[in-house]
């Protein structure tokens, strides 16, 4: 593979046809996002209705979960995401929006959170830098929530990134503009990825048994009579995360394909 | 003789030194332009920043992240894959406009001198205004056009043949770095396309599915927006992917004056 050994000799100066490259685990794509259905409106359950859309709200690409992955990300499936579900997003706007419709008029003070967060970071006079923090959660989360998980390990990750997200308290920023501010810009994604860390370990926990990228060391086999479930998380401003379940679609959208049976997958 | 010098408020003036920790063994000097728009006028600087080279990775981009986290988060640089495939952070560094991703410190002596691409107008620090360029790009509508398939939805095939035409033009990552280290860009940045676009622009050109080939030639064919290109050859010098813009520039032209003959 020519591309592998040049990559190979220009990031980690080794000659392929000598040496064995070094490799090691890193996040290539965060599987799950906001639960969508088929025409990618997000879906949150309320009142009993599993299937509830939250109305003018949609997501796609990685930062939705149409959940026809199953419990993991193969090759390609980016395209499913690209070509199916933008298609299908487009069309479902098209189908919703009559034309000429006035906009809604805003609540009072609509915005006035999203302000409030942008200056509270822009103006933060902490002690830790935006980059302290963040080397601390991808410590925490190479080391407990990695490929092979253990009860132990997760939950030791969740206090610590508990922790993490309590050190947020305490960050500083030192670029105060308004124009192409990088350093705020890492601080949000860095708010964002601790949220994201929290509801990854908090579910990796809760879920004792393994399947597709969730491998667990203390619990090897796949359980769908107890986990045949979607994972719901909510993570609050405090770092409080609450887990809820929705069942797997077990139909599909025709009568010219039958479901695929449940089987293990084996190598 | 007449002495061209930068407008005054252009002058680069000296700006902060950052000293490395006195333990430090093995240290490089960055020199790295500044300029803050929201106090436009305040002249541009170059900051200095020592840094222990045991402590950074590799390449430019490594030792400009390790300032940001490290020495100074208010340094302001364009970055995304790392890998030389998405064309974020070129820039000019050691006086030749490249990928800080995959220029290693290692191929520079002494002081690293780090501005951002040439001639372009500057938003902050390191990150060029590109919207003209974009413009450009866009202008030339860079995308298959062809009428709908008779077939039905299939595949439009092509010969390996046909195929092994884009070699060398699809790899392009659009970094501007060849487009800004042309003087006839400089110059007419303006009127002239520049290498980055008349690739892009040949690249469907020489596309065999394409149909418009023709009207992509007829709208290239203008005093400035081709024949601005004086085959200088900073485009193919540059190009931190090994591509060859002027030799795309040269098959346009070509391919004007044989559709006249």
């Amino acid at each position: 593979m020519p591309g592998i050994s040049e990559t190979a000799k220009i990031f980690a100066g080794v000659d392929t046809t000598k040496a064995p490259i070094p490799v090691t685990p890193t996040v290539h794509y965060n599987m799950g996002g906001v639960p969508t259905n088929y025409h990618a409106e997000v879906v949150s359950p309320r009142n009993g209705d599993l299937e509830a859309v939250v109305p003018g709200l949609m997501a796609i690409g990685e930062g939705a979960c149409v959940s026809v992955h199953g419990a993991n990300r193969l090759g390609t499936n980016s395209l499913l995401d690209l070509v199916v579900f933008g298609r299908a997003a487009a069309l479902r706007a098209q189908s919703l929006i009559k034309p000429n419709t006035p906009l809604r008029s805003l609540p009072k003070g609509a915005g006035e959170q999203s302000f409030a967060r942008l200056d509270r970071l822009r103006h933060a006079k902490g002690t830790l830098k935006t980059s302290a923090i963040r080397l601390q959660m991808q410590k925490t989360m190479q080391a407990h929530c990695s490929v092979f998980r253990r009860q132990d390990i997760l939950a030791a990750g969740l206090t610590k990134m508990q922790e993490i997200h309590t050190s947020l308290q305490d960050i500083a920023l030192f670029d105060r503009s308004l124009i192409w501010n990088s350093d705020l810009m890492e601080a949000l994604e860095l708010e964002n990825l601790i949220g994201q860390s929290l509801v990854t370990l908090a579910s990796a926990l809760a879920r004792q048994e393994s399947r597709g990228g969730h491998a667990r060391d203390d619990y090897p086999k796949r359980e769908d009579q107890k986990w045949l479930k979607h994972t719901l998380d909510w993570v609050d401003g405090k770092g409080e995360i609450k887990l809820e379940y929705r069942p797997v679609h077990m139909y599909t959208l025709t009568d010219e394909v039958e479901v695929v049976p449940l089987q293990e997958r084996v190598y | 003789m007449v002495e061209f010098t930068l407008p005054k408020n252009s002058k680069i003036t000296k700006g902060k030194t950052h000293k490395a920790s006195s333990t430090a063994k093995n240290t490089k000097i960055f020199a790295i332009y500044r300029w803050d728009p929201e106090n436009p006028e305040v002249n541009p600087r170059l900051d200095y920043y020592e840094i222990d080279l045991t402590q950074s990775g590799t390449m430019i981009l490594d030792a400009l992240i390790h300032i940001k986290d490290k020495i100074d988060p208010t340094l302001t640089f364009r970055r995304s894959c790392r890998e030389g495939v998405c064309g974020s952070c070129s820039m000019n560094i050691d006086g030749t406009n490249t990928l800080a991703c995959i220029k290693p410190i290692s191929e520079i002596k002494d002081t690293v001198k780090i501005y951002p691409l040439p001639h372009m107008p500057v938003i902050k620090d390191l990150v060029p205004d590109l919207s003209m360029a974009y413009e450009q790009l866009a202008s030339v509508e860079p995308w298959l056009k062809a009428s709908p398939s008779t077939e039905g939805a299939r595949e439009r095939l092509q010969s390996p043949e046909e195929r092994a035409k884009l070699d060398g033009l699809w790899e392009c990552i659009l970094c501007m770095c060849c487009s800004t280290s042309c003087p006839s860009y400089w110059w007419n940045g303006d009127k002239y396309l520049g290498p980055a676009t008349l690739l892009q622009s040949y690249r469907w050109v020489a596309d065999s599915r394409d149909e418009h080939t023709e009207e992509r030639l007829d709208q290239l064919e203008d005093p400035f927006k081709l024949y601005r290109c004086h085959t200088i050859m900073n485009c193919t010098n540059t190009c931190p992917k090994g591509l060859n813009p002027a030799k795309a520039i040269g098959e346009i032209k070509q391919k004007i004056a044989l559709k006249k003959s």
